[in-house]
């Protein structure tokens, strides 16, 4: 999540609209079935951003971890479709589809804030229930992180360290204690939460937010730009246009 | 005697059967600066609960300017009553600070410009104004503090009751939460806080209640907290102040100092004399 100033273009973008044309350049990157397509809107896509002031370097430090879950999970596919001479083909047509969503996705949300991806949801008319869940485990995901390790930091103060492997007893068996009071702890703060709401008049409802501001042709440019060039890759494709072709 | 809050014989056991309150009686007063003093167990945060209707009596009355808690007016209670918790991370839980102190208000339905005028007010009261759109994890813990503050204020409680308002704060974020509470004293307000620090009871508080398992072993002003008995048998210490006079009984003083200011004033005086 962005906890910055807002710079660019893309980063100022209204949420909705990043929320909105992510979701279709998702859907139309899984639609793409050419490598070199896959590709091409990758570069476009990496191209637009840093034309739009998106600090792109720090972007993709965070994609790392990602990025390896999907080349696992790409390669175990490619070896599974190694029978029918097609695996790596489709290994790479995996990874690339699932490099692109990940990218975008990444990108959008960590160009928003907090309260900006809640706005957008509400914006958007995504049910309050499922807004003000978002937002209470956005809210609370940092205190909790605090707390298991404040937890971590007593038992080590106490000389506890932490096994070396999976098959340490006794490592398994202080997580599940450690797990285990911070549920009971997060079950007593929800508590004093609800009370801390009854005492200001809470009646039942969902978590209050502040209405949006309008979209501008600026967020509409960013949107548009974001969804142009899967949109145009795959209208070639399904037309059977293909650039590599052309540059032969 | 103008009561801002009459408990009478008042018991309260949790779910697990533990006995928090063994029949309080209370009376405090109206736009006093009043300090719940007692030990860790003493009940002080339950019989909290109760002055805004979280809790109800499970048995006895609790009355809070002259109106009977009871389920039926729990919601303009609580419009009158502003509670501060102890840890501002269970008060402060909207995404942005301005909706974090809008929510009480939004609760009441109030017109966009009464809640937008509230929020500006009670962000400027604790200083925070500028920090409407930052998320509270954003914030400090004292600035986080303010906020919960804020989030009352924009209620316009005319009592204020804070439960440990000092814990994990630091010498800054205390003494700019006392210009706080002395401003809205000001203006009318009560104060009701829970504690057990004795210092500041002792020189910050007009009445002082002395809580030990569960019922009320005394009050009256703040001279309760130099009687031996009361700070014995509510396993509590000294204030500062009386501990260093009660030792200095060479000073001769009729009356303990009530502050650091008068203390300081007496000794002048004494080793002026002394020095003529």
């Amino acid at each position: 999540m962005k906890s910055s100033e807002q710079h660019g273009i893309f980063q100022a973008a209204d949420g909705r609209v990043k929320l909105i044309s992510t979701c279709i350049f998702v859907a139309l990157v899984t639609m793409i079935y050419s490598w070199y397509n896959l590709v091409a809107v990758l570069f476009i896509f990496t191209i637009e951003l840093l034309a739009m002031n998106f600090p792109i370097y720090k972007h993709l430090k965070r994609l790392m971890i990602p990025v390896f879950l999907v080349g696992i999970m790409s390669a175990l596919m490619g070896l599974a479709e190694m029978s029918s001479g097609q695996g790596v083909e489709r290994g790479i047509i995996l990874f690339l589809r699932a490099l692109c969503a990940v990218f975008a996705i990444n990108a959008a949300v960590s160009s928003m804030t907090v309260p900006e991806v809640l706005h957008s949801m509400k914006g958007l008319r995504v049910p309050d229930m499922l807004v003000s869940l978002v937002g209470f485990t956005l809210r609370y995901a940092d205190v909790f992180s605090k707390e298991m390790s404040r937890m971590m930091t007593a038992r080590k103060s106490r000389g506890y360290s932490p096994g070396k492997n999976l098959w340490h007893f006794a490592t398994m068996k202080i997580i599940g204690q450690t797990i285990g009071a911070l549920f009971l702890r997060s079950y007593e703060r929800s508590e004093r939460i609800y009370f801390s709401m009854l005492s200001r008049g809470y009646t039942g409802g969902t978590m209050p937010l502040r209405e949006t501001s309008r979209i501008k042709a600026a967020d509409l440019f960013a949107g548009i730009s974001i969804v142009l060039a899967p949109a145009v890759f795959k209208m070639a494709e399904m037309r059977g246009i293909s650039w590599i072709a052309l540059l032969k | 005697m103008d009561c801002a809050v009459e408990i009478d014989d008042l018991f309260f056991h949790h779910k697990d059967g533990t006995r928090a309150l063994k029949g309080i009686n209370l009376r405090i007063r109206r736009g006093r600066r009043t300090v719940i003093l007692g030990p860790n167990g003493a009940g002080k945060s339950t019989l909290l609960l109760h002055l805004n209707g979280i809790y109800l009596p499970q048995k006895g009355t609790v009355k809070v300017l002259g109106m009977e808690v009871n389920p039926k007016n729990e919601k303009k209670l609580r419009e009158i009553v502003g509670l501060v918790f102890q840890d501002p991370d269970d008060q402060v839980f909207c995404p942005t600070v301005w909706e974090d102190v809008a929510f009480g208000p939004l609760n009441y339905d109030l017109p966009e410009e009464e809640v937008d005028k509230r929020v500006d007010e009670a962000l400027k009261a604790v200083r925070l104004e500028g920090l409407e759109q930052k998320a509270p994890f954003h914030l400090s813990y004292g600035q986080k503090k303010r906020v919960a503050i804020a989030g009352v204020l924009a209620l316009k409680p005319e009592i204020f009751i804070l439960d440990e308002p000092h814990a994990f704060l630091d010498p800054y974020s205390r003494a700019e939460l006392l210009k706080i509470l002395d401003a809205l004293n000001g203006q009318g307000s009560s104060i009701i806080v829970a504690t057990h620090d004795v210092d500041f009871a002792y020189e910050w508080a007009d009445d002082v209640v002395v809580m030990k398992d569960g019922i009320v072993l005394a009050s009256g002003d703040r001279n309760i907290l130099t009687d031996d008995k009361i700070i014995n048998e509510a396993e509590l210490e000294y204030p500062l102040l009386v501990k260093l006079f009660k030792k200095l009984s060479e000073a001769r003083c009729d009356k303990i100092p009530a502050s650091v200011d008068e203390a300081a004033e007496f000794l002048r005086r004494k080793m002026n004399g002394k020095c003529q």
